[in-house]
């Protein structure tokens, strides 16, 4: 083998220029996906207005009820705090008869909440697909078009979601987290403990635990749907691996988009509870904002995430060989060649 | 009306009662109990405290008018003993705990009875040995192996007057804490229901008798007054880490195995419980009444009863100590200023607290089902730790457990078949110290341990459903495969309307709620309660009947019976009560008795007002089940008609005139009379008294040049036990406002349940 020239070594000599790092800053991404929500109004003032049309329907009964049992009730204030004590007059009771009927909230909300949840799949692909394939367009066909794309792949992702979260719960809360009890508790029963600290503690322990699995599989399966997107595959299966795979890489990064985007929203909802106690702000106002500040931070959260995914597999897919920074030098001026 | 010229008032009252001589201030508290009982014992903690050899020496003075040949006791510590006990019978059918079953059984073993003292006569050998008596467990009907309560046969009657001594020889093996006694793990040992207790011989349904039951799930206890002299054993870690019944005699003696021996006595009381840790902080304060002077209340007292401020006010001093679990030492102050406040109250309502040691039990934690429960002069309490500062359960349980020091303790009631003499009792003068000397209480939920103020997040799932459940949404679960517990997760609880209010998630909209110590009661009113006040405990259908029949009900009885006789008559009669059967054993006649002696005449309505009739609001309330709720039915203001020449065609309208129509129902059949107040458009206020003995009550005033505006039955909400006080009110005009704040909470409400689930998947 022959020693290498004296151009060679110059140009091993140099500082390497190693390919920049590409990768797109976590929370800048998410900030971009809610201002890419935020900016599309027409889609997110009728969604918005879908959410409260919505609990508009579990909610009427609750205020017509108290229309017509307290509408003319004096002195209310002082049996509020009955009220609330769950000693409770007898219109709330009725509300059990017009259940049965299928006119109170109770019946109306169990259908709901499951047109709630499908709806949530059909709005994340529109979400997700107007961030990385239809990035010009700003109205709610585009934006149904996008969801009803991806809604059927979403659906089975929606099914492993369901198993995952019934996974979790069995995992802290049946046979493996009772087991771990066991072995630390008399009976596993925490009331048992000898000490109460360690009993809360474990408890709290537990309930992290939990909170966590539910978090890691909500990021799991935002990342699977932008894998679905960004890719236009269509085995959830196969996002759920991908999304795995990518988890591992870049757990941290997820986790800042996802957990800021729940973080942001609890931020919000903070607010609106301190503004209605601190600032007496109406109570509608803040049924008919709050919302709003929902769809908009959940469809960012989702965009920011989708369109972090597109830029990190597009970073990797242009990102030079290893050493490359050493190997081009020579080839460039020839010197490798010569001998 | 300025404080200083109410308190002025009221000692000029006081002191013109005490002229005009008022019978009721000639009473007095009982010195002492009639002491029917002297036990002398001499135990020793053996098996590192899990079990107590004793010798007890029982001397029962027969104070009654007939003889008996017989002695019965209680031996409750057996309830534990094994599944065939009546109390174990009945924890698996009122599924005690879920179905919890001891870890360890308990056992108390009697080893030998001997005759001691008859009248006199020891009728032993003539060598002196003594008299070896027979004795037997006594079978119960519902469990043939029982044995907590066995007798004695004597050689021969013990007559009124005479006394009969007895030794009998034991050995208790107490359990893992399971309800109301045992052991912790560390060294923690609760000893209550230790030793042989003698049963009550009295007058029942008209004979003279033992009334010795057994230990039963849902009934607690109850005896004779008694003195009691106890040299207890201990092994050297116990040291200064014992609280118990009696005054300690001096510091513990160390025996020669290192050991120690601490000596108690006790006078006027009907049991004896003692507790040890050696983990637990034992601290001491001394309660004395001008720390917790209350001189309004003081001189209102003093003024209803007719007495001088300084022979109400309670007087100490007494040392309170606490045997406090070391994680818990935050909670030191808080047991300790509600047990002063507490015997502040009680002493001032119903008379000086008599003893001068109170003790209080932190249980240990893997032993809190000891805690909650009431001896003479010593209680056991519980705490969590994260508590609030302005959440009361701390404050509340031992409040409560110390009330028991006098209904229960001091005025001894049969909790075999009342249990609502004490504990109702209890829960009633337990809200009004709450109420009197605590800030209002904040409802709060737990999160991570801790006290969060505000409403409950969704509740946690509970039984039921199946497949049904999972196709309405309401519930998932799995079958149990291979030995794998089956899932079973809630996905909606679609109880009613109350769903929004009671188990609002985090952001409700109401992060402090106040809670009314009093009106807290009518909690009450969540369980359906379909057997009478008058019911035994023990024969009630569902475990969760007895904390209404036997707590807030009552509570909540007594209350409504106060407000509607007034606060003066309530505090003259309630203290006559307790000084009349302190030391004693009244049944609920004799609390009638009381009621119609001191509230006879009672009016509702002032002076004009309707007499209450005592008997028959008794025979509702506590014989009864009827339901007490009166209502506004409907209040109109109809234009006025006139008819000019009698003829239709020339009825008209009279301006400015007006046809008022007022009606009133009584929506339950609970009859008692009632006032209710009228709004008028000129502004005036009316009362009016309804006798509340018909289905319906009407006013009408036809031509009226005035409108009514708002109506409100029992303005001044007297009865508590009004089943809904919102429908005690009307306005003409419709409220939106309220129904307006309903319907954007369940909006609120609704948009949070929806947008979770718009989340999943």
């Amino acid at each position: 083998m022959s020693q290498p020239t004296a151009g060679f070594d110059a140009a091993a000599r140099r500082k390497p220029r190693v390919a920049r790092d590409t990768r797109p800053p976590a929370l800048g991404t998410l900030l971009a996906g809610v201002g890419l929500a935020l900016s599309r109004p027409r889609i997110w003032l009728p969604l918005t207005a879908l959410v409260i049309l919505l609990s508009l329907v579990a909610s009427y009964p609750v205020q017509d009820a108290a229309q017509s049992s307290f509408g003319h009730v004096a002195g209310f204030e002082q049996d509020r705090s009955l009220l609330e004590s769950g000693v409770l007059p007898r219109w709330m009771f009725d509300d059990q008869g017009r259940e049965r009927n299928g006119m109170g909230s109770p019946s109306a909300l169990a259908p709901l909440m499951l047109l709630a949840s499908l709806l949530g799949v059909l709005f994340a692909g529109g979400w997700m697909e107007i961030a990385l394939h239809r990035r010009k367009e700003h109205g709610l066909m585009a934006f149904l078009g996008g969801g009803g794309q991806h809604f059927f792949p979403f659906l089975r992702l929606w099914v492993v979601a369901l198993a995952g979260y019934a996974f979790c719960t069995w995992f802290v809360y049946g046979l493996p987290g009772d087991w771990l009890k066991e072995q630390l508790f008399p009976a596993g029963d925490p009331e048992r403990a000898s000490s109460e600290s360690r009993a809360r503690l474990v408890d709290l322990l537990y309930s992290l635990l939990y909170l966590w699995g539910l978090l890691k599989i909500e990021i799991i399966i935002d990342l699977a749907r932008a894998t679905l997107v960004a890719s236009d595959r269509r085995s959830a299966i196969g996002a759920v691996f991908r999304a795995l795979g990518f988890w591992i890489k870049r757990w941290w990064a997820c986790l800042v988009l996802v957990g800021g985007g729940l973080l942001l929203e609890a931020a919000v909802l903070f607010f609106a509870i301190s503004a209605y106690n601190f600032l007496s702000l109406p109570l509608w106002v803040i049924a008919l904002v709050l919302p709003a500040a929902r769809v908009v931070l959940r469809g960012g959260r989702q965009a920011g995430l989708a369109l972090y995914y597109q830029q990190v597999s597009d970073s990797v897919r242009r990102r030079p060989l290893k050493n490359a920074g050493m190997i081009t030098e020579p080839i460039e001026d020839g010197s490798a060649w010569h001998g | 009306m300025n404080p200083s010229v109410q308190s002025w008032l009221a000692g000029i009252a006081s002191t013109l009662l005490l002229v005009a001589g008022a019978p009721f201030a000639a009473a007095q508290l009982p010195e002492e109990s009639p002491k029917t009982i002297e036990y002398r014992m001499e135990c020793q903690l053996l098996d590192e405290g899990k079990v107590v050899r004793g010798l007890m020496r029982a001397t029962w003075r027969n104070q009654t008018e007939a003889a008996t040949n017989e002695l019965w006791w209680h031996v409750y510590n057996n309830a534990f003993a094994g599944r065939d006990s009546v109390w174990l019978k009945e924890a698996h059918q009122y599924q005690y705990s879920g179905g919890r079953l001891p870890r360890e059984y308990s056992s108390t073993e009697i080893e030998d009875v001997f005759l001691s003292d008859l009248a006199g006569d020891s009728l032993g050998g003539s060598d002196g040995t003594p008299l070896a008596l027979r004795w037997e467990w006594v079978p119960q009907a519902k469990a043939p192996n029982d044995r907590t309560v066995f007798k004695i046969k004597l050689p021969r009657p013990v007559a009124p007057g005479e006394s009969v001594s007895v030794l009998v020889q034991f050995q208790s093996r107490l359990a893992p804490a399971y309800r109301r006694n045992g052991w912790g793990s560390e060294g923690y040992v609760h000893a209550a229901q230790w030793y042989p207790k003698l049963g009550v011989f009295e007058q029942l349904e008209g004979k003279w008798q033992w009334n010795c039951l057994p230990y039963r799930m849902l009934v607690e206890f109850y005896s004779d007054y008694a003195d009691f002299d106890l040299k207890l054993i201990v092994p050297p870690e116990y040291r200064d880490k014992l609280v118990a019944t009696g005054t300690q005699q001096g510091p513990g003696e160390e025996m020669q195995d290192g050991s120690l021996q601490y000596h108690y006595r006790a006078q006027d009381v009907h049991d004896f419980a003692w507790t040890g840790d050696p983990e637990a902080l034992h601290r001491t304060r001394v309660w004395r009444e001008e720390d917790y002077r209350d001189e309004a209340e003081e001189q209102r007292v003093a003024a209803a009863l007719g007495r001088s401020v300084e022979e109400v006010r309670p007087t100490g001093p007494v040392n309170m100590y606490l045997l406090l679990q070391p994680e818990h030492s935050e909670f030191e102050d808080r047991y300790f200023d509600a047990t002063g406040k507490a015997l502040y109250y009680f002493g001032l309502w119903y008379g000086r607290y008599p003893y001068e040691t109170i003790s209080i039990v932190d249980p240990a934690n893997d032993a809190r089902w000891t805690g909650g429960m009431e001896y003479p002069r010593l209680f056991t309490a519980g705490v969590k730790k994260g508590a609030h500062k302005q959440v009361h359960d701390p404050e509340g349980i031992t409040v409560h457990e110390f009330g028991h020091q006098y209904w229960y303790g001091l005025v001894g009631t049969d909790e075999f078949r009342h249990a609502w003499m004490d504990e109702g009792f209890c829960v009633f003068s337990t809200q009004r110290v709450l109420q009197k000397a605590f800030q209002p209480e904040l409802q709060a939920y737990r999160v991570a341990g801790f006290d969060r103020l505000g409403r409950a997040p969704l509740g946690w799932p509970k039984d039921g459903a199946g497949l049904r459940g999972l196709a309405t949404l309401r519930r998932f679960e799995t079958p149990k495969v291979a030995g794998l517990p089956g899932l079973s997760v809630e996905l909606f609880r679609p109880d009613s309307i109350s769903k929004f209010l009671a188990e609002t998630p985090g952001l409700s909209y109401w992060p402090k709620v106040q809670d009314d110590a009093v009106f807290g009661l009518r909690r009450a009113y969540r369980t359906d309660f379909y057997q009478p006040i008058a019911t035994p405990s023990g024969d009630l259908f569902e475990w969760n009947l007895r904390g209404v029949n036997t707590y807030s009900r009552p509570a909540m009885t007594l209350e409504t019976m106060a407000r509607l006789m007034g606060e003066e008559r309530w505090t003259r009669l309630i203290r006559a009560y307790h000084e009349r059967f302190r030391f004693g054993h009244p049944r609920p006649s004799d609390w009638l008795d009381i009621v119609l002696e001191f509230a006879a005449g009672a009016r509702v309505g002032g002076e004009e007002g309707a007499i209450i009739d005592w008997v028959g609001f008794w025979r509702q309330a506590y014989r009864g089940n009827e339901i007490l709720d009166f209502g506004v039915h409907r209040v109109v203001n109809l234009p006025h008609l006139i008819d000019d020449a009698g003829e239709p065609s020339r009825v008209r309208t009279a301006p400015d005139q007006w046809d008022v129509h007022i009606e009133l129902r009584r929506i339950g059949d609970f009859e008692v009379p009632v006032e209710f107040e009228v709004t008028w458009s000129d502004g005036e206020t009316t009362r009016h008294l309804w006798a509340g003995n018909t289905e319906t009550h009407a006013l009408r005033e036809l031509g009226s040049a005035r409108r009514v505006v708002q109506v409100v039955v029992d303005p001044d909400q007297v009865l508590v036990l009004d089943r809904d006080w919102l429908n005690n009110t009307y306005t003409v005009e419709v409220q939106d406002d309220l129904a307006a704040e309903a319907g954007a909470r369940a909006l609120l409400w609704a948009e949070s349940v929806l947008h979770y689930f718009g989340g999943i998947g």
